[in-house]
């Protein structure tokens, strides 16, 4: 039986919005393209909530962030132009990080956050998930649809990727 | 021929392995010393990545949505670009009077700028709705 999640989207939003925006930030290095992919998982989180099964709700979660990250990425490649959303009511907003926050995280962080774009997804996505969001092993595993040795293996290439990049 | 550890190294690091694999691992490491500098190396770089500072990001409720008038819409895109550049850069130069970053439409990505101008009932924005408004007219 499908029970209601005992939370709300807006906790969820709270919770974990700025989780998704680093997440985003971090695989794409655009700060605005971090703050689009929010608003649509949190619509993806708000329409999905009522079929929610209880279980891993961070695998959960990720997941829908996982999958709307991908079809952004399929869809600006597609057509590099504007796609709208079809239901976009959500009640919130995004508060800017201040330019001062903005410059001296790029400064402190550029080595490292251009040798992350540099990966491949699939690395990229398990070191990022792993290491800057702090996802268990077991969450990756169900985020991404593969199999725990299989995510494994992803955070060590990508971490030794990224050491022979920044030696 | 010693075989040296592979990915077991990052999972050891995470704490991800089981209390016999981890054993196993660790007797190697205390036998070979390829494997611990492999080891330190992987320290080294989970460290920098978990230094990375976490952007903040912060939700708050909003009282009413953008409206724009359904006539305008599509002749405000421009328009709401340049003004959502003004307003951004007006709010660097309050908050940060040492350091101004310029902005230019361009840096709104796409999406973002449409939802706020086409879609009359997105409110994630940051263009304030009399801005919006104004820009509409001005556009009309």
């Amino acid at each position: 039986m499908t029970e209601a999640f005992p939370i709300g989207w807006e906790e969820v939003a709270r919770s974990h919005g700025r989780k998704i925006y680093n997440y985003a930030y971090r695989l794409c290095g655009n700060p605005h393209d971090a703050n689009d992919l929010v608003q649509e998982v949190l619509l993806r989180v708000r329409n999905g909530l009522p079929d929610y099964q209880p279980g891993s709700f961070e695998g959960w979660l990720w997941r829908i962030t996982r999958n709307a990250f991908l079809d952004d990425l399929r869809r600006r490649r597609r057509r590099p132009t504007v796609a709208l959303g079809t239901d976009s009511d959500l009640p919130s907003t995004y508060v800017a990080p201040s330019p001062d926050e903005v410059l001296s995280s790029v400064r402190f962080d550029e080595d490292i956050q251009k040798a992350l774009l540099d990966l491949p997804m699939d690395f990229r996505e398990a070191v990022v998930m792993c290491d800057v969001i702090g996802l268990s092993y077991e969450e990756i595993a169900a985020a991404v649809g593969a199999p725990v040795g299989t995510v494994r293996s992803r955070i060590h290439r990508g971490r030794r990727l990224l050491r022979e990049r920044l030696a | 021929m010693k075989v040296h550890l592979g990915h077991e190294l990052s999972a050891y690091l995470d704490g991800e392995l089981q209390a016999a694999e981890a054993r196993k691992v660790a007797g190697h490491l205390g036998g070979c010393e390829s494997c611990r500098g492999e080891l330190n190396e992987l320290i080294e770089i989970r460290a920098r990545l978990r230094s990375l500072p976490m952007m903040d990001y912060v939700w708050q409720a909003v009282e009413r949505p953008v409206v724009v008038p359904l006539v305008r819409r599509a002749r405000v895109i421009i328009g709401t670009a340049a003004a959502a550049a003004a307003a951004i850069i007006a709010v660097a130069t309050v908050s940060a009077p040492r350091e101004v970053i310029a902005l230019s439409p361009s840096d709104f990505s796409p999406s973002f700028v449409a939802r706020q101008t086409l879609d009359q009932n997105f409110t994630g924005r940051l263009i304030p709705p009399d801005v919006l408004t104004a820009s509409a007219e001005d556009n009309g």
